[in-house]
């Protein structure tokens, strides 16, 4: 064989390659992607942040509906604590999801104890590089659709789930707005959600002790909330979850609430604690409430921010 | 430069068309020009240390042969303090200082001043430098082989350096002798297609072991690892197990990868892998697992300490295992991996006289004898590799323990069925197609087809690696030693 013929042929196998590559790539992006894909192709108006019981818990469209004079899209870019703690990459995220003449949208920031705690043998210094690494951090576009850029970087699944739309399952629904809506299935008792509950509380009894406090991820909440400011409303609130959880959660960190309480006091943004009122939702497993109870909560935070606005009292 | 990465797709093209093209009294340099920037890719300021070594070597090395014995022996140890010493503080200080420290505290003794400790002194910050066992034990073999006068110092010292850094086997193998490598360098190589083929065909196979099958295998064993106190002790069992897999295919494909690369450019590496999944025994493993560094530590520690300082054969083993054990990583469960490996080499060579007395007298076939020393070898050494892949050793202890909580069947872990069919698959086919073609001639199941066949098989290859590959861009595990 000719040395030219050679080349030829290594260059339409690889033309071959890219073509097969980025069709299925292609593909995947028409359909369901995964549960963070949606919290990345559009430019948002208004924003909640947060961790997965954020994720779970708030539908935009309701507070589209309930507070319609905010900028809209109103996009959930909550994820999960590896994904989505406060530090400088997820404020860079967050800037990156807004567009620069915002000035008048609605933020729900979401908070709870893990939001603020990294794993005890990293050091403050090496959390940027490590929330580099994650989603946000990694991607440059967060606001286009499809995300082709999403999809080649951090799409960690094979690609021959682009053959399959699992957009349909009966439990969980990957909303165009980025919230995650998990529905118990019929079939579901209590029995499954106490079985659930344990798995949550073993696995935090677990991590609890790997874990520490981070002075950098509450320093970048006091900036997040600072920036927010400067586009809008912004709300802190404490999602309400099991009451066994929330028990848990306060025990190991005795002063949360008034410690958020006073911080976002100081910057003056109104902090709505709802963890009190945990028997009113139904978290599935302990921790994140399932579609009805998300629904209502939402429902129930529109119908608060409404009268905060209007009396100026907070939510304790 | 990660070679499962966009930027070495790029790289590797522009490196064979640019030697090809230059003359024979260019490419050492070409290569030698690639492979610092293939090093430097991954942390430009960590080439320093690869130049030192180089340095050192080379001038010590040709100082050599007419230098006095005692001369000789001065260079010989220069050599090995300066690479021994950039290898210590690189990699072992803060796992030495804090095992130092543990120990004080253990013993409860206050001799390091309050407040100093191996973190506070931020030993533990200093950046491992990528592949740094690799090429150390490479350019150590060479002084000392200078040294015993088997092979003659390179007085090129463009081509020594290249032997050094050649980015095929750079960061992770296999470890080349000079003997072996040097006189290749200096060849002339012709343009030959079909080599080049066979090269692609390898490093294809390598990339397919490695984003298909090895990365596929990790999201399995990364889940039961991150959670040691899982209940689900069937899960555990397949973590460890899909683990030695994993390493295995891991390391593999690496080395797949590294002879293909150096096959297209007419230079041939040295195997090293050899079926080890199918050793009937431990001895017959460590002869078929990472071949050239079991050669190395034979032929520079262990014939050493048991010809020239006479020691015992157990005495050798265990010193070899331990030096094997803190090559893999500055940590003690390393050391208790390669140490459980050693015991069971040491039981393996004294019971075997007993042994064979007792098959012969109950007159067992000798297959039956292969199939049971193959069944009880690879499940203790498999087991051995929870502590090489455990962060510590009470996690690997919690990991044993848990693994005997007969309580759930459950092993579904990933809550994907379909992906555990495909990750036992996957084995299978690998090891079927191990078993009849060896490691490093995989390419013959492509070169004596016919044409048809082979576009099919091309196409088939492209559409496997686009549809199963598992994105994660990991770093290959044996990078980090």
């Amino acid at each position: 064989m000719s040395l030219k013929k050679f080349i030829v042929q290594l260059l339409l196998y690889f033309i071959l390659f890219a073509g097969i590559y980025f069709f299925f790539v292609y593909k995947l992006s028409k359909g369901y992607v995964d549960q963070f894909y949606n919290k990345v192709n559009q430019d948002a108006g208004s924003l909640i942040i947060g961790l997965s019981r954020a994720d779970q818990g708030i539908d935009p469209f309701i507070l589209e509906e309930e507070l319609s004079n905010y900028d809209k899209p109103i996009v959930n870019f909550s994820m999960n604590a590896h994904q989505s703690a406060f530090g400088e990459v997820y404020l860079q995220g967050i800037d990156k999801k807004l567009s620069t003449n915002n000035i008048n949208g609605l933020f729900i920031v979401s908070i709870s104890p893990g939001n603020f705690t990294v794993r005890a043998e990293i050091k403050d210094d090496k959390i940027y590089d490590l929330d580099k690494e994650a989603i946000i951090g990694s991607i440059d576009n967060l606001t286009s659709k499809p995300n082709f850029d999403y999809i080649i970087s951090k799409y960690q699944q094979p690609l021959y789930n682009s053959l399959f739309n699992k957009e349909n399952l009966d439990y969980f629904m990957s909303h165009p707005n980025g919230w995650n809506e998990i529905a118990l299935a019929k079939e579901n008792d209590s029995k499954d959600m106490a079985f659930w509950k344990e798995q949550t509380t073993d696995y935090y009894n677990r991590e609890i002790k790997k874990l520490r406090i981070s002075k950098y991820r509450i320093k970048y909440f006091v900036k997040t909330i600072e920036y927010l400011k400067t586009k809008g409303k912004v709300f802190v609130i404490r999602m309400p979850s099991d009451l066994d959880v929330v028990k848990f959660e306060n025990d190991n960190w005795k002063n949360f609430d008034s410690q958020f309480d006073s911080i976002s006091k100081k910057h003056s943004i109104p902090y709505f604690n709802y963890s009190k009122r945990s028997n009113e939702f139904i978290a599935y497993d302990g921790s994140h409430l399932e579609s009805e109870s998300a629904k209502k909560f939402t429902k129930l935070l529109s119908i608060d921010i409404k009268n905060y606005l209007k009396t100026k009292k907070s939510i304790n | 430069m990660l070679f499962n990465s966009f930027e070495f797709l790029l790289f590797f093209p522009i490196v064979i068309i640019g030697f090809y093209t230059l003359p024979h009294k260019y490419r050492w340099l070409w290569l030698l020009l690639a492979s610092y920037f293939f090093y430097m890719a991954h942390e430009p300021s960590l080439i320093i240390l690869l130049l030192i070594s180089t340095i050192v070597d080379y001038f010590c090395a040709l100082k050599m042969p007419d230098s006095s014995n005692k001369i000789k022996k001065v260079l010989l140890y220069v050599s090995i303090c300066t690479n021994i010493g950039i290898l210590f503080v690189f990699k072992y200080l803060f796992f030495f200082t804090s095992s130092i420290e543990g120990l004080l505290k253990f013993f409860d003794l206050n001799i390091i001043e309050s407040g100093n400790t191996a973190g506070s002194y931020n030993f533990n910050q200093i950046l491992l430098p990528v592949g740094i066992s690799f090429y150390t034990f490479q350019t150590l073999s060479y002084t000392i082989d200078v040294y015993k006068g088997k092979v003659l110092p390179e007085k090129h010292f463009g081509v020594f350096a290249l032997y050094v850094s050649f980015f095929p086997q750079l960061v992770a193998g296999p470890i080349e002798r000079a003997s072996r490598l040097i006189p290749q360098l200096k060849r002339k190589i012709n343009l030959n297609i079909p080599d080049i083929k066979k090269g692609l065909i390898l490093m294809a196979w390598g990339f397919f072991l490695k984003v298909v099958v090895a990365d596929r295998l990790g999201l399995y064993v990364d889940a039961a690892f991150d959670n040691p106190d899982s209940p689900h002790a069937l899960s555990l069992v397949l973590g460890f197990i899909f683990f030695s897999f994993q390493i295995y295919y891991d390391f593999s494909a690496y080395v797949s990868i590294a002879i293909g690369a150096a096959k297209t450019l007419g230079y041939d590496l040295m195997a090293n892998f050899n079926r080890p999944i199918f050793s009937t025994s431990t001895s017959q493993f460590w002869q078929r697992w990472h071949i050239s560094l079991t050669n190395w530590l034979r032929d520079y520690i262990y014939a050493p300490l048991v010809r020239k300082y006479k020691f015992s054969r157990v005495t050798a083993v265990l010193i070899v295992f331990i030096v094997n054990g803190l090559w893999h990583g500055a940590n003690w469960t390393f050391v208790i991996w390669s140490l459980l490996n050693a015991l069971l080499l040491i039981i393996e060579i004294g019971t075997l006289k007993t042994r064979n007395k007792i098959f012969n007298f109950l007159n067992f076939p000798k297959k039956f004898v292969s199939f049971c020393g193959w069944f009880i070898v690879i499940g203790y050494l498999f087991s051995s590799l929870i502590f090489f892949r455990s962060p510590s050793i009470t996690h690997a202890l919690t990991y044993y323990k848990n693994m005997f909580n007969f309580g759930s069947l459950h092993i579904n872990i990933l809550n994907n069925y379909l992906e555990l069919f495909i990750s036992i698959t996957l084995i299978i086919i690998v090891q079927t197609i191990h078993y009849y073609k060896g490691n490093s001639k995989v390419y013959e199941l492509v070169t004596h087809r016919t044409k048809y066949v082979r576009y099919s098989m091309y196409v088939g290859y492209i559409l496997i690696i686009v549809l199963f590959a598992i994105n994660r861009q990991n770093t290959f595990i044996y990078f980090q030693f």
